[in-house]
């Protein structure tokens, strides 16, 4: 089955890929999609090449106080003498291994319990879908409160927490996507011929369903980071000494008047990270899939 | 019209019932999470420093008793208003919370209006210029809007209009200086209409305003998205096509026809806004110190009170699924379709 998976990834995904990025780089949806990923991609440099991109230690005292941007600290520092930018840079890799270590884990639990459940259908799926809906259908926040609340701080609790928020997600699109699949002819036909189960759903229902993958990562990435950052922001999720761009907009929140750079820097990247993940979420949308919508809670 | 009652009340009914087992699994799951889950949820909350402290707590909340007693026990509780004492105000969580709701309900209505306001504008904008600059501004603004923080928006909110421009007070929700106007519903801006103190409600009005910009603008963004992709839509159906065959002037096919039509998918969607609008209250409450829901569990979360955290949580919930219901029955009124 795992041939069969990447044998059809390899054939149509990046086919697919390969048309979007080469026939579509013109239209609106294709810059769009472009220039989100060169801008996650710019993240993903520097958050891995931190301690070399980043001009200071970011836990180091260089200065003696608070000091507004210059040409020296550009982001300016914060009252322990600490260069901004630094722990900006150093701050990029937070919300970067929780976006994909939660993604990883809410498509490793959505995605084959949606798969099952919507091929096999029965009371076990109504009650699987009466369950993620009402996970689905709670303000995101608070249901990570609730978790992060109870399981603690550290890099992989958040990711949990926020892959309990967004499996449902996964299991509703997936499990949605496989119901209809397969009532389709095609699908008929090869029942028809007497496959088996298996190679009905891996060769016949998986390929037509795994698009949808890209498209529900990317649409709920940014709500993720959000997420995380608001976790961070009320103190839940990380120990407060890691530079993380949420924590450091909660921790001089309350120094606006004199120190404005604190806040401003690190919540400035989390939407320029944010926007850039929806920039890609709407180009792939345009061009894959024009059904799917935007997760609708957050 | 008998046949329209008749598929509404079946509608509602059906809601209603769909509501009961979801109320339940969310109820369950809070109780997995805050009681039974493996590790101890109250030393995690109270942290380190929790000894004696934490030993009451347990005793209190009856987290000694077996599992399926203290389920029972815990919904029981839920539907009696029974759910401790909160451990920093010392009053019982329900009489918190239901002192604290009226500030929730009128940041969130107050956002709702904007969101809805500012989302039509940048929608319309976006949908009768497709295409051009003023859409393709419009669609990055609103982009960029719902992808803030809104932590970080308020914030910068009451740098710029609190502190920089002085034009409004940047938390609370009223000036020092007046008294709080006698309760009716609780909301500062109606009851002080009530009572005739007209210049507590203009401080009222004027405490209101950051905090649902604020909330109301991240929402807007999402808003806009849905207003230009309806219009879009409206603009290529028939009966627009129509509208212009008969000479009907261009401004009056796109508000009178295609707007209106373009409405009713943004309403439907109110419904589907309010689970974001309840989560961004909680840090929008917290920025603007507004004594909310939202406030409450933020406090709670930070004095490690895990009784108010327990029922903020629960009762957040079931106001959200309440009004989520009511929105939906709202909906099925206005709109035949959703009913089948």
């Amino acid at each position: 089955m795992a041939t069969v998976t990447v044998g059809f990834l390899r054939r149509s995904m990046m086919g697919r890929a390969v048309r979007v990025f080469l026939g579509e780089s013109k239209s609106l949806a294709g810059v769009l999609v472009w220039g989100g990923i060169a801008i996650v991609l710019f993240f993903v440099f520097i958050a891995v090449f931190a301690p070399w991109v980043a001009p200071f230690d970011p836990n180091a005292t260089v200065e003696t106080t608070a000091l507004p941007p210059s040409s020296t600290h550009w982001f300016g520092t914060n009252r322990l003498g600490q260069d901004i930018l630094s722990r900006v840079i150093w701050g990029a890799r937070i919300p970067l291994t929780v976006v994909a270590l939660s993604a990883a884990i809410a498509l490793a639990v959505g995605a084959p319990v949606g798969l099952l459940s919507g091929f096999y259908g029965g009371a076990l799926d109504r009650f699987l879908v009466l369950v993620m809906d009402s996970i689905y259908a709670f303000p995101g926040l608070l249901l990570a409160i609730v978790v992060a609340a109870v399981i603690g701080p550290g890099v992989v609790n958040v990711s949990l927490v926020i892959a309990f928020v967004y499996a449902p997600t996964y299991f509703r699109v997936i499990r949605n996507h496989v119901a209809s699949v397969k009532e389709q002819l095609f699908v008929e036909a090869a029942e028809a011929l007497a496959l088996s189960r298996t190679t009905v759903l891996s060769r016949y229902i998986l390929p037509s369903v795994a698009q949808s993958i890209p498209v529900i990562f990317s649409v709920s990435a940014a709500d993720a980071i959000l997420t995380q950052a608001g976790l961070s922001f009320l103190g839940l999720g990380l120990p407060v000494d890691i530079p993380d761009w949420g924590l450091e907009v909660s921790r001089y929140a309350g120094l606006i008047r004199e120190m404005w750079w604190g806040v401003f820097f690190p919540g400035l990247m989390i939407i320029i990270l944010t926007t850039a993940l929806a920039f890609i979420s709407e180009g792939l949308n345009d061009i894959l899939n024009p059904l799917l919508r935007r997760r609708e809670t957050r | 019209m008998p046949r329209t009652q008749a598929s509404l009340r079946a509608y509602v009914v059906q809601r209603l019932l769909l509501t009961g087992p979801m109320v339940l699994i969310l109820l369950t799951l809070v109780f997995y999470f805050l009681r039974a889950a493996p590790g101890d949820p109250v030393g995690a909350i109270l942290g380190e420093h929790s000894g004696p402290l934490a030993d009451s707590i347990r005793r209190q909340l009856g987290l000694y008793d077996p599992l399926y007693v203290q389920y029972v026990d815990y919904l029981r509780r839920i539907f009696t208003g029974d759910m401790g004492n909160s451990i920093i105000t010392q009053h019982s969580v329900a009489a918190d919370i239901a002192q604290r709701l009226p500030a929730t309900i009128e940041l969130t209505v107050a956002s709702m209006f904007v969101a809805v306001l500012a989302g039509m504008l940048l929608g319309v904008v976006s949908a009768t210029r497709r295409d051009r600059p003023a859409d393709v501004i419009s669609r990055l603004v609103a982009a960029v809007l719902y992808n803030t923080p809104i932590f970080w928006f308020g914030i910068i909110m009451q740098l710029v209009f609190a502190v920089q421009f002085r034009w409004f007070d940047s938390g609370g929700r009223l000036s020092a200086q007046f008294a709080i106007p006698p309760r009716v519903t609780g909301l500062y801006t109606i009851d002080s209409l009530v009572a005739g103190q007209f210049r507590t409600f203009i401080d009222a009005v004027a405490h209101l305003i950051l905090p649902a910009l604020t909330l109301g603008l991240v929402l807007a963004g999402f808003f806009a998205r849905l207003v230009r992709a309806n219009m879009l839509q409206s603009l290529q159906a028939d009966y627009v096509e129509a509208a212009r065959a008969r000479g009907i002037r261009p401004l009056d096919v796109f508000y009178r026809h295609a707007l209106k039509n373009a409405m009713v998918p943004v309403s439907t969607a109110m419904g589907l806004t309010f689970a974001i609008l309840m989560s961004g209250a909680i840090l929008t409450e917290s920025v603007f110190s507004w004594e909310g829901i939202g406030r409450y569990i933020f406090t709670a979360i930070s004095n490690r009170d895990y009784p108010a955290l327990q029922g903020a949580v629960v009762y957040y919930a079931l106001i959200m699924v309440f009004l989520s219901v009511l929105i939906d029955i709202f909906n099925a009124w206005i709109d035949p379709r959703i009913r089948y």
